[in-house]
Protein backbone atom coordinates (compact mmCIF):
# COMPACT_ATOMS: atom_id res chain seq x y z
CA UNK A 1 0.00 0.00 0.00
CA UNK A 2 1.51 3.50 -0.78
CA UNK A 3 0.21 6.27 -0.15
CA UNK A 4 -0.97 8.86 -2.51
CA UNK A 5 0.47 12.48 -1.69
CA UNK A 6 -0.61 14.38 -5.58
CA UNK A 7 -2.60 16.48 -3.26
CA UNK A 8 -0.18 17.45 -0.55
CA UNK A 9 1.21 21.00 -1.66
CA UNK A 10 3.54 21.62 1.09
CA UNK A 11 6.84 20.21 -0.72
CA UNK A 12 6.49 22.62 -3.71
CA UNK A 13 5.19 25.67 -1.43
CA UNK A 14 2.45 28.13 -2.48
CA UNK A 15 2.63 29.81 -5.57
CA UNK A 16 4.11 32.73 -6.10
CA UNK A 17 1.78 35.61 -6.70
CA UNK A 18 2.16 38.35 -9.10
CA UNK A 19 2.39 41.81 -8.21
CA UNK A 20 -1.36 43.36 -9.05
CA UNK A 21 -2.35 40.00 -7.13
CA UNK A 22 -0.63 41.51 -4.04
CA UNK A 23 -1.93 44.63 -4.13
CA UNK A 24 -5.45 42.83 -4.40
CA UNK A 25 -5.02 41.41 -0.79
CA UNK A 26 -3.05 44.21 0.25
CA UNK A 27 -5.98 47.12 -0.32
CA UNK A 28 -8.08 44.79 2.41
CA UNK A 29 -5.80 45.29 4.99
CA UNK A 30 -5.92 48.08 8.06
CA UNK A 31 -3.49 50.56 8.03
CA UNK A 32 -1.96 49.53 11.49
CA UNK A 33 -1.02 46.19 9.37
CA UNK A 34 0.22 47.64 6.42
CA UNK A 35 2.95 49.69 8.76
CA UNK A 36 3.78 46.56 10.03
CA UNK A 37 4.27 44.78 6.29
CA UNK A 38 6.50 47.75 4.77
CA UNK A 39 9.47 45.66 6.80
CA UNK A 40 8.01 42.23 4.62
CA UNK A 41 10.59 42.49 1.60
CA UNK A 42 11.49 45.22 -0.72
CA UNK A 43 8.96 44.55 -2.92
CA UNK A 44 5.96 45.23 -0.50
CA UNK A 45 7.92 48.03 1.13
CA UNK A 46 7.69 49.83 -2.31
CA UNK A 47 4.03 49.09 -3.17
CA UNK A 48 3.13 50.03 0.47
CA UNK A 49 4.90 53.03 -0.15
CA UNK A 50 3.49 53.87 -3.71
CA UNK A 51 1.03 57.08 -3.36
CA UNK A 52 -0.73 55.00 -6.22
CA UNK A 53 -0.93 52.51 -3.72
CA UNK A 54 -1.96 54.68 -1.67
CA UNK A 55 -4.64 56.18 -3.80
CA UNK A 56 -6.09 52.28 -4.67
CA UNK A 57 -6.62 51.79 -1.06
CA UNK A 58 -8.60 55.05 -0.14
CA UNK A 59 -10.73 54.08 -2.89
CA UNK A 60 -11.37 50.83 -1.67
CA UNK A 61 -11.75 51.75 2.10
CA UNK A 62 -13.87 54.47 0.79
CA UNK A 63 -16.39 51.75 -1.58
CA UNK A 64 -16.23 49.73 1.31
CA UNK A 65 -17.03 51.86 3.86
CA UNK A 66 -15.60 50.65 7.10
CA UNK A 67 -16.78 51.97 10.55
CA UNK A 68 -15.71 55.19 11.17
CA UNK A 69 -14.10 55.44 14.94
CA UNK A 70 -14.75 57.95 17.11
CA UNK A 71 -11.56 60.13 18.45
CA UNK A 72 -12.06 62.26 21.56
CA UNK A 73 -9.33 64.87 22.94
CA UNK A 74 -8.73 63.80 26.46
CA UNK A 75 -8.92 67.18 28.58
CA UNK A 76 -7.82 65.99 32.02
CA UNK A 77 -9.08 68.85 34.67
CA UNK A 78 -8.13 72.62 33.37
CA UNK A 79 -5.08 71.01 31.52
CA UNK A 80 -4.82 71.05 27.62
CA UNK A 81 -4.92 67.55 25.53
CA UNK A 82 -2.09 65.74 25.32
CA UNK A 83 -3.33 62.70 24.21
CA UNK A 84 -6.70 61.34 21.85
CA UNK A 85 -8.85 58.21 22.99
CA UNK A 86 -9.87 56.28 20.12
CA UNK A 87 -12.79 53.89 20.65
CA UNK A 88 -12.97 51.03 17.89
CA UNK A 89 -16.37 51.09 15.93
CA UNK A 90 -17.76 48.05 17.57
CA UNK A 91 -19.20 49.72 20.68
CA UNK A 92 -18.14 52.69 22.40
CA UNK A 93 -17.74 50.74 25.43
CA UNK A 94 -14.56 49.24 27.41
CA UNK A 95 -12.27 47.57 26.62
CA UNK A 96 -10.55 50.60 26.98
CA UNK A 97 -9.73 52.91 23.31
CA UNK A 98 -6.53 53.16 21.79
CA UNK A 99 -4.69 56.20 23.76
CA UNK A 100 -3.25 58.27 20.82
CA UNK A 101 -0.25 60.83 21.63
CA UNK A 102 -0.86 64.37 20.03
CA UNK A 103 2.60 64.87 18.12
CA UNK A 104 2.02 68.31 18.04
CA UNK A 105 1.24 68.74 21.18
CA UNK A 106 2.39 71.86 22.87
CA UNK A 107 1.84 72.70 26.81
CA UNK A 108 0.84 76.54 25.66
CA UNK A 109 -1.53 75.76 23.75
CA UNK A 110 -4.97 74.24 23.43
CA UNK A 111 -6.43 71.89 20.90
CA UNK A 112 -9.88 71.55 19.37
CA UNK A 113 -11.21 69.62 16.79
CA UNK A 114 -12.28 71.57 13.60
CA UNK A 115 -14.10 68.51 11.97
CA UNK A 116 -12.84 65.14 10.31
CA UNK A 117 -13.44 63.98 6.33
CA UNK A 118 -12.27 61.17 4.35
CA UNK A 119 -9.82 60.03 7.17
CA UNK A 120 -7.97 62.95 7.94
CA UNK A 121 -8.85 65.21 10.91
CA UNK A 122 -8.22 68.47 11.46
CA UNK A 123 -6.85 70.52 14.74
CA UNK A 124 -6.76 74.03 15.32
CA UNK A 125 -4.42 75.25 18.27
CA UNK A 126 -5.24 78.33 20.36
CA UNK A 127 -2.80 79.56 22.19
CA UNK A 128 -3.86 80.10 26.27
CA UNK A 129 -1.76 82.99 26.09
CA UNK A 130 -3.38 85.32 23.83
CA UNK A 131 -6.27 83.12 22.99
CA UNK A 132 -5.17 83.61 18.63
CA UNK A 133 -5.39 80.47 16.51
CA UNK A 134 -1.73 80.40 14.58
CA UNK A 135 -2.00 76.93 13.47
CA UNK A 136 -4.28 73.99 12.16
CA UNK A 137 -3.00 70.13 11.83
CA UNK A 138 -4.13 67.82 9.26
CA UNK A 139 -3.60 64.67 11.45
CA UNK A 140 -3.91 60.98 9.72
CA UNK A 141 -4.34 59.25 13.12
CA UNK A 142 -3.63 55.81 11.36
CA UNK A 143 -0.55 56.51 10.04
CA UNK A 144 0.26 59.02 12.87
CA UNK A 145 1.34 61.76 10.53
CA UNK A 146 0.42 65.29 10.50
CA UNK A 147 0.87 68.26 8.64
CA UNK A 148 1.11 72.21 10.13
CA UNK A 149 -0.80 74.64 8.43
CA UNK A 150 0.10 78.42 9.66
CA UNK A 151 -2.57 80.86 9.65
CA UNK A 152 -1.99 83.89 7.36
CA UNK A 153 -2.10 87.20 9.52
CA UNK A 154 -2.83 85.34 12.94
CA UNK A 155 -3.33 89.18 14.80
CA UNK A 156 -7.02 89.55 13.34
CA UNK A 157 -10.02 88.41 14.78
CA UNK A 158 -10.91 85.02 12.93
CA UNK A 159 -11.88 81.77 13.35
CA UNK A 160 -11.37 78.47 12.08
CA UNK A 161 -14.66 77.18 11.42
CA UNK A 162 -14.77 74.16 8.74
CA UNK A 163 -12.72 71.53 7.34
CA UNK A 164 -14.11 69.03 3.95
CA UNK A 165 -13.18 67.13 1.27
CA UNK A 166 -14.12 68.10 -2.02
CA UNK A 167 -14.67 65.19 -4.46
CA UNK A 168 -14.67 66.95 -7.43
CA UNK A 169 -11.07 68.43 -7.17
CA UNK A 170 -10.02 65.84 -5.06
CA UNK A 171 -8.95 68.48 -2.28
CA UNK A 172 -9.39 68.68 1.36
CA UNK A 173 -9.63 72.43 2.71
CA UNK A 174 -10.26 74.72 5.72
CA UNK A 175 -12.30 77.44 6.01
CA UNK A 176 -12.16 80.17 8.49
CA UNK A 177 -14.30 83.67 8.85
CA UNK A 178 -12.62 86.54 9.43
CA UNK A 179 -13.99 89.13 11.49
CA UNK A 180 -16.78 86.21 13.37
CA UNK A 181 -19.08 87.26 15.68
CA UNK A 182 -19.06 84.47 17.42
CA UNK A 183 -16.03 85.86 18.97
CA UNK A 184 -16.94 89.27 19.76
CA UNK A 185 -20.55 90.23 17.82
CA UNK A 186 -19.32 94.21 18.21
CA UNK A 187 -16.87 92.98 15.22
CA UNK A 188 -20.13 93.08 13.10
CA UNK A 189 -20.86 96.69 13.78
CA UNK A 190 -17.77 97.78 11.82
CA UNK A 191 -16.28 94.80 9.55
CA UNK A 192 -18.16 93.04 7.09
CA UNK A 193 -17.26 88.96 7.68
CA UNK A 194 -15.17 87.86 5.20
CA UNK A 195 -14.07 84.07 4.41
CA UNK A 196 -10.24 82.48 3.59
CA UNK A 197 -10.14 79.20 2.42
CA UNK A 198 -7.20 76.89 2.79
CA UNK A 199 -6.36 74.22 -0.36
CA UNK A 200 -4.17 71.12 0.74
CA UNK A 201 -3.53 70.42 -2.70
CA UNK A 202 -2.22 74.07 -3.37
CA UNK A 203 -0.90 74.05 0.40
CA UNK A 204 -2.30 78.30 0.15
CA UNK A 205 -5.29 80.07 1.55
CA UNK A 206 -7.49 82.51 -0.65
CA UNK A 207 -9.65 85.12 -0.11
CA UNK A 208 -13.33 84.39 -1.09
CA UNK A 209 -14.75 86.95 -3.43
CA UNK A 210 -18.41 86.09 -2.60
CA UNK A 211 -20.63 87.97 -0.24
CA UNK A 212 -21.15 86.55 3.46
CA UNK A 213 -24.06 86.62 5.23
CA UNK A 214 -24.15 88.20 8.74
CA UNK A 215 -24.68 85.35 10.45
CA UNK A 216 -23.85 84.29 14.42
CA UNK A 217 -22.99 80.77 14.39
CA UNK A 218 -20.78 78.49 16.72
CA UNK A 219 -21.49 75.03 15.59
CA UNK A 220 -18.73 73.13 13.80
CA UNK A 221 -19.60 73.21 10.27
CA UNK A 222 -20.80 70.03 8.87
CA UNK A 223 -19.58 68.38 5.61
CA UNK A 224 -21.60 66.73 2.83
CA UNK A 225 -22.37 66.90 -0.91
CA UNK A 226 -18.60 69.02 -0.99
CA UNK A 227 -20.19 71.59 0.51
CA UNK A 228 -20.15 73.33 4.77
CA UNK A 229 -23.37 73.53 6.33
CA UNK A 230 -23.74 75.52 9.59
CA UNK A 231 -26.45 75.91 11.99
CA UNK A 232 -26.94 79.56 11.74
CA UNK A 233 -29.08 82.99 13.36
CA UNK A 234 -29.06 86.00 11.78
CA UNK A 235 -29.92 88.84 14.82
CA UNK A 236 -30.71 91.75 12.75
CA UNK A 237 -33.51 89.60 10.48
CA UNK A 238 -34.52 88.47 14.14
CA UNK A 239 -34.56 85.05 12.12
CA UNK A 240 -34.53 81.84 14.49
CA UNK A 241 -32.34 79.95 12.65
CA UNK A 242 -31.48 78.56 9.13
CA UNK A 243 -28.76 76.51 7.77
CA UNK A 244 -26.07 78.44 5.82
CA UNK A 245 -24.03 76.59 3.88
CA UNK A 246 -21.05 77.09 1.56
CA UNK A 247 -20.12 75.51 -2.05
CA UNK A 248 -16.28 75.58 -2.10
CA UNK A 249 -15.84 74.63 -5.33
CA UNK A 250 -18.71 77.51 -6.27
CA UNK A 251 -17.48 79.99 -4.26
CA UNK A 252 -21.41 80.65 -3.20
CA UNK A 253 -22.80 81.28 0.31
CA UNK A 254 -26.12 80.82 0.79
CA UNK A 255 -29.02 79.87 3.17
CA UNK A 256 -31.44 76.75 3.57
CA UNK A 257 -34.19 77.69 5.41
CA UNK A 258 -35.61 75.84 8.27
CA UNK A 259 -39.35 74.75 8.46
CA UNK A 260 -41.37 76.38 11.41
CA UNK A 261 -41.85 73.02 12.45
CA UNK A 262 -38.73 72.46 13.54
CA UNK A 263 -38.25 75.74 15.79
CA UNK A 264 -41.34 76.68 17.10
CA UNK A 265 -41.79 80.07 18.98
CA UNK A 266 -43.38 79.65 22.20
CA UNK A 267 -40.63 77.95 23.62
CA UNK A 268 -36.99 78.23 24.60
CA UNK A 269 -34.21 76.58 21.86
CA UNK A 270 -31.39 74.91 23.77
CA UNK A 271 -29.15 73.13 21.73
CA UNK A 272 -29.72 72.98 17.73
CA UNK A 273 -26.79 71.14 15.68
CA UNK A 274 -26.35 70.31 12.00
CA UNK A 275 -25.07 67.04 11.16
CA UNK A 276 -25.18 64.13 8.99
CA UNK A 277 -27.75 61.01 9.02
CA UNK A 278 -27.52 58.02 6.49
CA UNK A 279 -25.92 60.52 3.72
CA UNK A 280 -28.83 63.05 4.45
CA UNK A 281 -28.60 66.43 6.02
CA UNK A 282 -30.12 66.36 9.59
CA UNK A 283 -30.86 68.63 12.36
CA UNK A 284 -30.87 68.21 15.78
CA UNK A 285 -33.49 70.44 17.97
CA UNK A 286 -33.31 70.31 21.70
CA UNK A 287 -36.01 72.58 23.52
CA UNK A 288 -35.90 73.66 27.17
CA UNK A 289 -38.97 72.35 29.24
CA UNK A 290 -41.46 74.37 30.96
CA UNK A 291 -40.10 77.86 32.51
CA UNK A 292 -39.09 77.42 35.82
CA UNK A 293 -39.24 73.72 36.07
CA UNK A 294 -35.22 72.89 35.85
CA UNK A 295 -35.91 69.29 36.99
CA UNK A 296 -38.10 68.59 34.20
CA UNK A 297 -36.94 66.17 30.62
CA UNK A 298 -35.86 68.08 27.38
CA UNK A 299 -37.68 67.65 24.47
CA UNK A 300 -35.62 66.77 21.38
CA UNK A 301 -36.13 65.95 17.80
CA UNK A 302 -34.05 65.16 14.69
CA UNK A 303 -35.40 66.25 11.20
CA UNK A 304 -33.65 65.05 8.14
CA UNK A 305 -33.30 67.04 4.01
CA UNK A 306 -34.91 64.21 2.45
CA UNK A 307 -33.86 66.44 -0.66
CA UNK A 308 -30.34 68.09 -0.95
CA UNK A 309 -31.61 71.94 -0.80
CA UNK A 310 -35.22 71.64 -0.46
CA UNK A 311 -36.32 72.98 2.39
CA UNK A 312 -40.28 71.78 1.50
CA UNK A 313 -38.50 68.11 2.28
CA UNK A 314 -37.94 68.33 5.80
CA UNK A 315 -39.21 65.44 7.68
CA UNK A 316 -39.30 64.56 11.23
CA UNK A 317 -37.34 61.46 12.38
CA UNK A 318 -37.16 60.98 16.01
CA UNK A 319 -38.60 62.60 18.84
CA UNK A 320 -37.64 61.66 22.42
CA UNK A 321 -36.88 63.36 25.67
CA UNK A 322 -33.48 63.46 27.85
CA UNK A 323 -34.22 63.86 31.38
CA UNK A 324 -32.31 66.70 32.89
CA UNK A 325 -31.00 69.46 30.03
CA UNK A 326 -28.93 68.76 27.22
CA UNK A 327 -25.76 70.78 26.57
CA UNK A 328 -24.56 69.89 23.08
CA UNK A 329 -25.31 67.15 20.57
CA UNK A 330 -21.95 65.69 18.93
CA UNK A 331 -23.62 63.93 15.66
CA UNK A 332 -24.64 60.02 14.83
CA UNK A 333 -22.46 57.01 15.03
CA UNK A 334 -22.44 54.71 12.46
CA UNK A 335 -25.12 52.66 14.10
CA UNK A 336 -27.05 56.02 14.05
CA UNK A 337 -26.99 56.32 17.90
CA UNK A 338 -26.98 60.17 18.84
CA UNK A 339 -24.41 61.37 20.47
CA UNK A 340 -25.63 64.15 23.51
CA UNK A 341 -23.83 65.97 26.31
CA UNK A 342 -25.97 66.67 29.01
CA UNK A 343 -26.46 69.70 31.60
CA UNK A 344 -23.51 67.20 33.94
CA UNK A 345 -21.17 67.60 30.99
CA UNK A 346 -21.35 63.57 30.86
CA UNK A 347 -22.20 62.27 26.78
CA UNK A 348 -24.35 59.95 26.37
CA UNK A 349 -25.92 57.92 23.60
CA UNK A 350 -29.13 57.45 22.34
CA UNK A 351 -30.09 54.75 20.64
CA UNK A 352 -33.48 55.83 18.38
CA UNK A 353 -34.78 52.10 18.14
CA UNK A 354 -34.65 51.12 21.68
CA UNK A 355 -35.02 54.36 23.39
CA UNK A 356 -32.23 53.68 25.46
CA UNK A 357 -30.13 56.36 27.13
CA UNK A 358 -26.59 55.02 28.07
CA UNK A 359 -23.69 56.64 29.80
CA UNK A 360 -20.20 56.76 27.69
CA UNK A 361 -16.83 56.51 29.45
CA UNK A 362 -15.67 59.55 27.96
CA UNK A 363 -13.93 62.24 29.92
CA UNK A 364 -16.52 65.40 30.97
CA UNK A 365 -16.45 68.23 28.04
CA UNK A 366 -14.15 66.42 26.06
CA UNK A 367 -14.62 67.12 22.08
CA UNK A 368 -15.59 64.64 19.83
CA UNK A 369 -14.86 63.61 16.44
CA UNK A 370 -16.10 60.51 14.25
CA UNK A 371 -13.17 59.47 11.44
CA UNK A 372 -12.99 56.93 8.66
CA UNK A 373 -9.94 54.82 8.72
CA UNK A 374 -7.38 55.63 6.02
CA UNK A 375 -4.23 55.56 4.36
CA UNK A 376 -3.95 59.16 3.20
CA UNK A 377 -1.35 60.99 4.66
CA UNK A 378 -1.26 64.66 3.97
CA UNK A 379 2.44 65.11 3.15
CA UNK A 380 2.15 63.19 -0.06
CA UNK A 381 0.91 65.14 -2.98
CA UNK A 382 -2.51 64.44 -4.17
CA UNK A 383 -2.33 63.07 -7.76
CA UNK B 1 -52.51 30.05 -34.54
CA UNK B 2 -48.86 31.58 -34.07
CA UNK B 3 -49.40 31.35 -30.16
CA UNK B 4 -50.67 27.69 -30.02
CA UNK B 5 -47.33 26.52 -32.29
CA UNK B 6 -44.47 28.37 -30.62
CA UNK B 7 -45.77 26.98 -26.94
CA UNK B 8 -45.53 23.38 -28.72
CA UNK B 9 -41.76 24.53 -29.29
CA UNK B 10 -39.37 22.48 -26.78
CA UNK B 11 -37.41 24.55 -24.48
CA UNK B 12 -34.45 26.63 -25.66
CA UNK B 13 -31.42 24.41 -24.62
CA UNK B 14 -29.04 25.84 -23.12
CA UNK B 15 -26.11 27.59 -24.36
CA UNK B 16 -23.06 25.85 -23.34
CA UNK B 17 -19.22 26.55 -23.73
CA UNK B 18 -16.50 24.09 -22.76
CA UNK B 19 -12.81 25.22 -20.62
CA UNK B 20 -10.07 23.23 -20.88
CA UNK B 21 -7.25 23.14 -17.96
CA UNK B 22 -3.68 23.09 -18.19
CA UNK B 23 -4.01 19.33 -17.23
CA UNK B 24 -6.29 18.64 -20.30
CA UNK B 25 -9.66 18.05 -18.53
CA UNK B 26 -12.97 19.64 -19.74
CA UNK B 27 -15.97 21.09 -18.05
CA UNK B 28 -18.86 21.89 -19.10
CA UNK B 29 -20.52 25.36 -17.88
CA UNK B 30 -23.75 27.25 -19.05
CA UNK B 31 -23.01 30.68 -21.21
CA UNK B 32 -25.21 32.60 -18.28
CA UNK B 33 -22.97 31.33 -15.44
CA UNK B 34 -19.48 31.84 -17.59
CA UNK B 35 -20.11 35.76 -17.87
CA UNK B 36 -19.23 36.04 -14.62
CA UNK B 37 -15.80 36.32 -15.94
CA UNK B 38 -14.74 39.38 -17.85
CA UNK B 39 -12.31 37.25 -20.02
CA UNK B 40 -14.82 34.50 -21.07
CA UNK B 41 -17.43 37.35 -21.58
CA UNK B 42 -15.04 38.85 -24.02
CA UNK B 43 -14.47 35.56 -25.47
CA UNK B 44 -18.03 34.77 -25.95
CA UNK B 45 -18.95 38.37 -27.47
CA UNK B 46 -16.05 37.71 -29.79
CA UNK B 47 -17.31 34.44 -30.68
CA UNK B 48 -13.93 32.59 -29.77
CA UNK B 49 -16.09 30.11 -27.78
CA UNK B 50 -17.29 27.84 -29.88
CA UNK B 51 -14.71 25.62 -29.26
CA UNK B 52 -13.24 24.18 -25.97
CA UNK B 53 -11.51 27.50 -24.22
CA UNK B 54 -7.67 26.46 -23.50
CA UNK B 55 -6.75 27.68 -19.82
CA UNK B 56 -3.00 27.28 -19.64
CA UNK B 57 -2.76 28.57 -15.88
CA UNK B 58 -5.48 26.68 -14.70
CA UNK B 59 -5.47 23.08 -13.50
CA UNK B 60 -8.39 20.88 -13.14
CA UNK B 61 -9.01 20.63 -9.45
CA UNK B 62 -9.30 24.69 -9.10
CA UNK B 63 -11.01 24.90 -12.49
CA UNK B 64 -13.60 22.19 -11.37
CA UNK B 65 -13.89 24.85 -8.15
CA UNK B 66 -14.25 27.78 -10.37
CA UNK B 67 -17.12 26.33 -12.34
CA UNK B 68 -18.59 25.63 -9.13
CA UNK B 69 -18.47 29.05 -7.87
CA UNK B 70 -19.91 30.53 -11.34
CA UNK B 71 -22.68 27.86 -11.14
CA UNK B 72 -23.84 29.02 -7.71
CA UNK B 73 -23.27 32.74 -8.05
CA UNK B 74 -25.63 31.99 -11.26
CA UNK B 75 -28.71 30.39 -9.33
CA UNK B 76 -31.65 32.34 -9.26
CA UNK B 77 -33.86 32.58 -6.38
CA UNK B 78 -30.73 31.70 -3.77
CA UNK B 79 -30.93 34.04 -0.98
CA UNK B 80 -28.07 36.27 0.58
CA UNK B 81 -27.67 34.69 3.49
CA UNK B 82 -27.59 31.11 2.53
CA UNK B 83 -24.99 32.46 -0.28
CA UNK B 84 -23.21 33.98 2.65
CA UNK B 85 -23.03 30.35 4.07
CA UNK B 86 -21.80 29.01 1.18
CA UNK B 87 -19.56 31.38 0.17
CA UNK B 88 -18.16 30.42 3.63
CA UNK B 89 -17.70 26.78 3.29
CA UNK B 90 -16.25 27.68 -0.34
CA UNK B 91 -13.07 29.65 0.84
CA UNK B 92 -12.55 27.43 3.75
CA UNK B 93 -9.54 25.57 2.50
CA UNK B 94 -5.66 25.72 2.66
CA UNK B 95 -3.95 29.18 1.98
CA UNK B 96 -2.09 27.36 -0.81
CA UNK B 97 -5.75 26.73 -2.59
CA UNK B 98 -6.88 30.32 -2.16
CA UNK B 99 -3.84 31.76 -3.69
CA UNK B 100 -5.10 29.22 -6.74
CA UNK B 101 -8.26 30.85 -6.61
CA UNK B 102 -7.14 34.43 -6.61
CA UNK B 103 -4.55 33.47 -9.46
CA UNK B 104 -7.59 32.06 -11.31
CA UNK B 105 -9.96 35.09 -10.39
CA UNK B 106 -7.60 37.45 -11.34
CA UNK B 107 -6.92 35.72 -14.52
CA UNK B 108 -10.52 35.29 -15.45
CA UNK B 109 -11.56 38.21 -14.03
CA UNK B 110 -14.29 37.03 -11.84
CA UNK B 111 -14.40 40.00 -9.19
CA UNK B 112 -16.83 38.30 -6.71
CA UNK B 113 -14.55 35.34 -6.49
CA UNK B 114 -11.62 37.88 -6.45
CA UNK B 115 -12.95 39.64 -3.39
CA UNK B 116 -13.96 36.82 -1.37
CA UNK B 117 -10.65 35.15 -1.65
CA UNK B 118 -8.53 37.91 -1.30
CA UNK B 119 -10.67 39.09 1.79
CA UNK B 120 -9.84 35.63 3.48
CA UNK B 121 -6.70 35.79 2.91
CA UNK B 122 -6.19 39.45 3.85
CA UNK B 123 -8.14 38.38 7.08
CA UNK B 124 -5.65 35.29 7.99
CA UNK B 125 -2.40 37.53 7.65
CA UNK B 126 -3.40 40.51 9.50
CA UNK B 127 -1.68 39.26 12.75
CA UNK B 128 1.00 37.44 11.24
CA UNK B 129 5.14 37.94 11.87
CA UNK B 130 6.61 39.36 9.07
CA UNK B 131 8.88 36.22 8.85
CA UNK B 132 5.44 34.09 9.07
CA UNK B 133 4.16 36.26 5.77
CA UNK B 134 7.45 35.57 3.88
CA UNK B 135 7.43 32.12 4.11
CA UNK B 136 3.23 32.10 3.34
CA UNK B 137 4.21 34.12 0.01
CA UNK B 138 7.62 32.56 -0.64
CA UNK B 139 9.36 35.71 -0.91
CA UNK B 140 12.96 35.86 -1.31
CA UNK B 141 13.89 39.98 -1.50
CA UNK B 142 13.71 40.05 2.29
CA UNK B 143 15.75 43.09 3.42
CA UNK B 144 18.92 42.34 5.61
CA UNK B 145 18.23 42.32 9.34
CA UNK B 146 19.59 45.77 9.78
CA UNK B 147 17.77 47.38 7.21
CA UNK B 148 14.36 45.65 8.40
CA UNK B 149 15.20 47.35 11.75
CA UNK B 150 15.32 49.97 10.08
CA UNK B 151 11.74 49.99 8.82
CA UNK B 152 10.37 48.57 11.77
CA UNK B 153 11.66 51.73 13.72
CA UNK B 154 9.86 53.96 11.19
CA UNK B 155 6.41 53.07 12.70
CA UNK B 156 7.41 50.97 15.93
CA UNK B 157 3.96 51.66 17.32
CA UNK B 158 2.70 49.63 15.07
CA UNK B 159 4.27 46.81 15.74
CA UNK B 160 3.30 47.36 19.79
Amino acid sequence: MSFDDDDDDDGGGSPKLPHDVVIEILKRLPVRCLLRFRCVCRSWHSTIDDPHFMAVHSNHSALHASDPYLVALDVANDRVPRVCSMFSNESLTPPSPWQIEIPFFTPTNDHLFVGSCNGLICVKDTSLRDGLERTVYLWNIFTRKHKAVPLPHPGMTHVVRGFCFDAKSNDYHVVRFLHFAGVNYRCFENNKPQVEIYSLRTDSWRTLECEVPLLYHRSRAVSLNGNLHWYALDWKAGVAGSIAWLDIAGEVFDIMALSEEMLPKDSSLVVAEVAVLNDLLAVFVCRGGPPGNHESHSPCSVWVMRDYGVPESWTKLYTFEVSGGVSAFDGFTWKGEFLIENDDVERVSWNPITGQLSNLPLLRGCDLVSVVESFFSPWIRLG
Amino acid sequence: MSSSSSSSLPPCPKKMITLKSSDGETFQIEETAALQSKTLENMIDENCASTPIPLRSINGKILAKVVEFCNKHAEVGVDAESLHAWDAEFVNVEYTTLFDYILAANFLEIPTLLDLASGVVGDMIKGKTPDEIRKMFNINDAFSPEEEEEVRRANQWAFE
